[in-house]
């Protein structure tokens, strides 16, 4: 590993790139000073490009336990129960993987994402703060690359994390892993990500990333989506620590190592070789993934630097069961996009089934079944219309309305813990998960193995006007995943008639998919 | 919110004048005006208004009364000056009633100034024991069919709205009663008068259907079409003179700070002194504004402060050269806006701007200018040269402190000949030409309701236009600048923005005493387009914006401004940098791809003084 790290010349590839055992134990004992210095004693995660973990420090006197915001604490052996992942005490040591990997799967080449930006993209009202808007683009983000995943993409402890204090790694441009600070005690959203507030759990992770900063140039705040310009850190990057300075106290709960090989790419995609299903021929998967990817060089990605740059995404087919046909990625995608994708996938493939509401009402999730909506499979869905209908307020945005049909509403204060159909389906598993009781998959429901997405970018496929599996799409913004997707469809249309876009739900007009404003480079 | 009630203003005001209306001054091209005084000084005949404007034009220009009958100079003039409005001023005045959806309507009367000097009815009350009376009320109706670039929204009215911008058709109509009640010493003279107290009150109905949801308000719930009704104060002042050539005004009083309504023209909130010396050669104004908010749909007046203060030191040198009018000017906008949110009428947020960094933010700015007009025979000309210097505390877009500094230019040079007059206009604004850096480069005025180019016959200046994807304005309607505003008055400045450079060039034709006919058109560019490429998070945004074009009639039935219909078609054919905001090229996939559209205007306006 020393050798190849040395081998400046060598091809920007992630082996070239990736972190030594002396390079993640240095950046843990940077985050373990600066949270020293600031008084807050945390746990300490540090993980590679596709969020394998590569060093957890439990700093002494951290609490060993992350409430997750909302309600009382409880212990996670009691599941869910009534008041969704509200109240979990789950280990710090798993919050803190999840924010070092959000840091790292969220963030390319063409844009470093924190904790903070994540949280600023999945609240009701984008951007958070100004009443009335609808909601963040990525909106259900984060639950997704979940622990219970049945996808060979990468996966976290509590899927992605909204919660300051994770950070991106980055050398010479390219991600190489990530750094999260755990040490407040609760996980939680940042409601507010745009108030100059400074969480010693950010800027410890700052101090962590110090020697591997993410580029100026594509940090988050050099990004803006629909107008709005993306918050990337609270504060600057705090001084040094001093070299002679030892790593304070604590305990390894895995000591540092050197990144892993690559888990994911290519070999874990192969995964997925392009194949038949019930409805489509392997010739007619590879088609449509050859037109997404085709759409993909002509699409100007919507939150990657340099601007005129094209989308990088993730792109699946799924059959009407929701098993994987084929799978296409573009160099340097996000990597949260492949298990998003596939989760896109599947929503859309799942609620436009004969089945859906059948199976929902059979798990006990009749309950979201109201305003009228069909779930026979005379419908033809889009993952972003399950989103529509995701909303705490209906229409998204409209504070002061009911939920939408999929959300029993906005606590006090909105947060992804709380009920709804999306965490709902997979809120056992990762409860589960947390008291290490074991793996299955995310749902209860068969076709549903890694949660539902409740962002843009997932279409249904349609042959001879029968319902042949969904195409997902997940990268670098979700109309443009919507555009790629919507390419990928051509010749699989839904029968018009048939889309979403039909209905109206109080009176709200559904959509079915939306493109971007000027997408061409 | 006023400026459609600032316009109406001038209108009330020249008709409800204290000054008897018992001369009138005929010009060979058949304008006709009201007047309390003429006199010929210096080859030029000097006039004063009902309103107490004075202007002077050359002898030759004068068809009736005979010169002969006129006094030579000498008799000390009166008038309390207002703005001075030099014979000269060419176009119509902008009326741009219209926003794009959820953009306000600021509206002004489609009057020329000099046209508005033209005497309205008006009923005086208790004459004779040294008080008058004077009434005036107003009715203007406005209806406007127009197709402006419009986003299909979250939820779409329509069904397969799958591509980004929707159904742009508006049809927008506003009908606006005013009424004025002016109290006042009755006797004619002395002058300026020695006190008077004065009222508007103004009603307004604002109905817009559209063609998308997202338009009419936030909540698509709202569907496509609003009605909203607004009643307000356009006026409540009261003014008494000071000493023999200096008056105090104090209350809700109508102020243009220049010629051409550049920088700031309103009726608001304020007190001024105003006066003049030197045998009314220099007129001066000293004026402070603590602004009221506007209503978002109809421009009006609440009763609501705007945290915004504005003062304005300006004078005018009449005659500097001779046939010239020259004008200095300070301005001072303090737009406090740092306390709380603040959202608009129909439920977006417009302060701070929803765009980049909506972060709470004062701005501060002073305008330093130099304006002029004149006329020597057939031709008139008119220019103005503002700098701005300032702080933006925080500029949502550049989401840093800027320091300001941005200029505006503008020229129009008109020639009379016969019934026609001829008009070639240029202005440019300066824009930003790095958003990373720390200075705001482009310019944006106070309120402003410029006078120019085309007025109300440019579909540039009349119309609102979104940015779209954003929560801003590419510009606001009644103004000239592409300010990324997010509302032409509860907006607040922006420095950071593209600029613009016009030319048009127009002709006005006088076929009758009764009819007008005036056309305009011209080619618009931005002057640096970092701020649209950052925000918009797009490369290479061409400057070329379009082709204005614009044609209409003002027709006056009974011969004067007691009824006057106002009547357009205007348009605008985009160039290379429109079409990189407004369309998209993504021809491959069913649905998507937004053409190339014309964008358009027609409107009709009636407006009956009684």
């Amino acid at each position: 590993m020393a050798a190849l790290a040395g081998a400046a010349l060598a091809p920007a590839s992630a082996v070239a790139q990736a972190l030594s055992e002396a390079e993640v134990g240095a950046v843990v004992r940077e985050a373990a000073l600066e949270a020293a210095r600031l008084g807050l004693p945390a746990t300490i995660a540090v993980v590679d490009g596709e969020g394998n973990a590569l060093a957890v420090f439990r700093m002494d006197g951290a609490p060993v336990a992350s409430v997750v915001e909302g309600q009382p604490a409880r212990p996670v052996a009691g599941g869910c129960g009534e008041q969704g992942l509200e109240g979990l005490a789950l280990p710090a040591e798993l919050a803190a993987l999840s924010k070092a990997g959000t840091g790292a799967l969220l963030s390319s080449t063409g844009h470093a994402f924190s904790t903070r930006t994540a949280a600023f993209v999945v609240q009701q009202n984008f951007p958070p703060g100004v009443e009335l808007t609808p909601g963040g683009a990525f909106f259900g983000l984060l639950l997704s690359s979940l622990p219970c995943t049945d996808v060979p993409g990468a996966a976290l402890p509590l899927g992605l994390s909204g919660d300051p204090g994770g950070q991106p790694l980055y050398r010479r441009g390219v991600v190489v892993g990530g750094v999260g600070v755990e040490g407040d005690g609760r996980t939680g959203i940042d409601v507010d990500p745009v108030d100059a507030d400074l969480p010693p759990e950010e800027q410890a992770a700052l101090a962590g990333a110090r020697a591997f900063a993410a580029p100026a140039a594509i940090r988050a705040e050099s990004v803006l989506l629909d107008g709005i310009r993306l918050p990337f850190a609270n504060g600057e990057t705090p001084a040094p620590a001093s070299p002679e300075a030892p790593r304070p106290p604590g305990v390894d709960l895995l000591a540092p190592r050197g990144a892993l090989p690559s888990r994911l790419l290519p070999a874990g995609l192969a995964a997925y070789p392009t194949r038949a299903g019930a409805a489509l021929s392997a010739a007619e998967v590879a088609r449509i993934l050859d037109q997404a990817a085709r759409q993909t060089l002509t699409t100007s990605a919507a939150i990657r630097r340099p601007l005129r740059t094209f989308v990088r995404v993730n792109v699946a087919v799924v059959d009407a069961g929701g098993d994987v046909l084929g799978f296409f990625r573009n160099e340097d995608a996000p990597l949260f996009g492949i298990d998003a994708a596939v989760q896109k996938a599947r929503t859309a493939a799942f609620f436009s089934g004969p089945g859906a509401a059948a199976v929902l009402g059979a798990a006990g999730l009749g309950r979201y079944l109201r305003d009228g909506l069909p779930f026979d499979g005379s419908v033809a869905y889009t993952s972003r219309a399950v989103g529509f209908l995701a909303q705490p307020f209906f229409p998204p945005g409209i504070v002061g309305t009911e939920p939408g049909p999929f959300s029993v509403g906005p606590p006090p204060e909105w947060s992804p813990f709380h009920p709804g159909l999306q965490l709902d389906l997979v809120c056992e598993a990762l409860a589960a998960s947390w008291a290490r009781a074991g793996a299955g998959a995310c749902t209860p429901i068969p076709g549903l193995g890694n949660g539902i997405a409740l962002h843009a970018g997932g279409v249904p496929l349609y042959k001879d006007g029968r319902l042949a599996g969904a195409i997902g799409v997940s990268g670098d913004g979700p109309d443009q995943d919507d555009l790629v997707a919507s390419a990928g469809v051509v010749g699989f249309e839904a029968p018009p008639e048939r889309r979403c876009d039909r209905l109206t739900a109080r009176g709200v007009r559904l959509p079915y998919v939306k493109f971007p404003r000027h997408p061409e480079r | 919110m006023s400026l459609l009630l600032r316009a109406a203003f001038l209108l009330l005001g020249m008709a409800a004048a204290s000054g008897a209306a018992d001369q009138f001054l005929v010009l060979k091209d058949g304008r006709r005006f009201p007047v309390t005084l003429m006199e010929r000084r210096g080859g030029r005949v000097v006039f004063e208004t009902t309103r107490g404007e004075r202007f002077s034009v050359p002898e030759d220009q004068v068809s009736e009364p005979p010169l002969a009958s006129l006094p030579l100079a000498g008799r000390p003039a009166p008038a309390p000056p207002a703005t001075p409005r030099p014979v000269g001023s060419p176009a119509p005045r902008a009326d741009p009633a219209s926003g794009p959806g959820f953009v306000p309507l600021p509206r002004r009367w489609a009057i020329d100034a000099l046209d508005r000097a033209r005497v309205g009815p008006k009923h005086a009350v208790g004459r004779g024991d040294g008080v008058s009376l004077a009434l005036t009320g107003v009715v203007d109706a406005l209806a406007e069919l127009r197709r402006l670039p419009v986003g299909s929204g979250v939820s779409s009215a329509n069904p397969d709205s799958l591509e980004f911008f929707g159904e742009g058709a508006q049809l927008f109509t506003s009908p606006v009663a005013l009424a004025t009640a002016e109290l006042a010493p009755s006797a004619p003279a002395p002058r300026p008068r020695a006190w008077a107290a004065r009222v508007t009150g103004a009603a307004s109905m604002t109905m817009l259907r559209a063609g998308e949801n997202n338009v009419v308000s936030v909540d698509v719930r709202e569907g496509r079409a609003r009605r909203r009704q607004d009643a307000s104060l356009e006026e409540a002042y009261g003014e008494a003179r000071l000493f023999d050539h200096l008056s105090v005004r104090a209350g809700i009083q109508p102020f243009v700070s220049d010629f051409r309504g550049l920088v700031f023209s309103d009726s608001n909130l304020g007190l001024r002194l105003f006066g003049s010396v030197h045998g009314h050669d220099l007129q001066y104004n000293l004026a402070f504004f603590d602004l009221l908010e506007k209503g978002t749909n109809s421009g009006l007046n609440t009763f609501e402060t705007r945290d915004q203060q504005v003062f304005v030191a300006n004078a005018f040198f009449r005659d500097f050269r001779p046939g010239y009018t020259l004008s200095l000017s300070l301005h001072r906008s303090r737009d406090e806006a740092s306390k709380e949110q603040h959202y608009d009428d129909n439920g977006y947020l417009v302060r701070p701007a929803k765009a980049g960094v909506p972060r709470l933010h004062d701005v501060t700015s002073n305008y330093l200018g130099v304006a002029g007009e004149g006329t020597w025979g057939r031709w008139s000309v008119s220019h103005a040269a503002y700098l701005a210097l300032g702080a933006d505390q925080f500029n949502p877009i550049a989401a840093r402190r800027l320091e300001i500094l941005a200029g505006l230019g503008a020229v129009e040079v008109v020639h009379a000949r016969g019934n026609a007059r001829y008009r070639v206009s240029g202005l440019f604004a300066s824009g930003d030409n790095d958003v990373a850096d720390h200075r705001a480069t482009g310019f944006d005025a106070i309120y402003e309701l410029p006078s120019f180019a085309g007025g109300t016959f440019s579909f540039w200046a009349r119309s609102g236009i979104v940015l779209a994807q954003t929560g801003v304005l590419l510009k606001a309607p009644a103004s000239l600048l592409p300010a990324l505003r997010s509302h032409k008055f509860e907006g607040q400045a922006n420095f950071v923005n593209p600029g613009v450079l016009i030319l048009n060039a127009g002709a006005e034709l006088v076929l009758s005493p009764k009819l007008t006919v005036v056309v305009s058109g011209g080619h618009l560019w931005f002057h640096q387009t970092d701020a649209l490429e950052e925000l918009l998070f797009q490369p290479s945004i061409d400057h070329s914006i379009g082709f204005d074009l614009g044609g209409g009639a003002v027709y006056r039935p009974l011969g004067n401004d007691g009824l006057m219909v106002v009547g357009g078609l205007t348009g605008l054919i985009p160039t290379l940098g429109f079409n990189d905001i407004y369309t998209s090229g993504c021809d491959g996939v069913p649905g998507c791809g937004a053409k190339e559209r014309g964008l358009a205007n027609a409107f009709l306006q009636v407006q009956l003084v009684f």
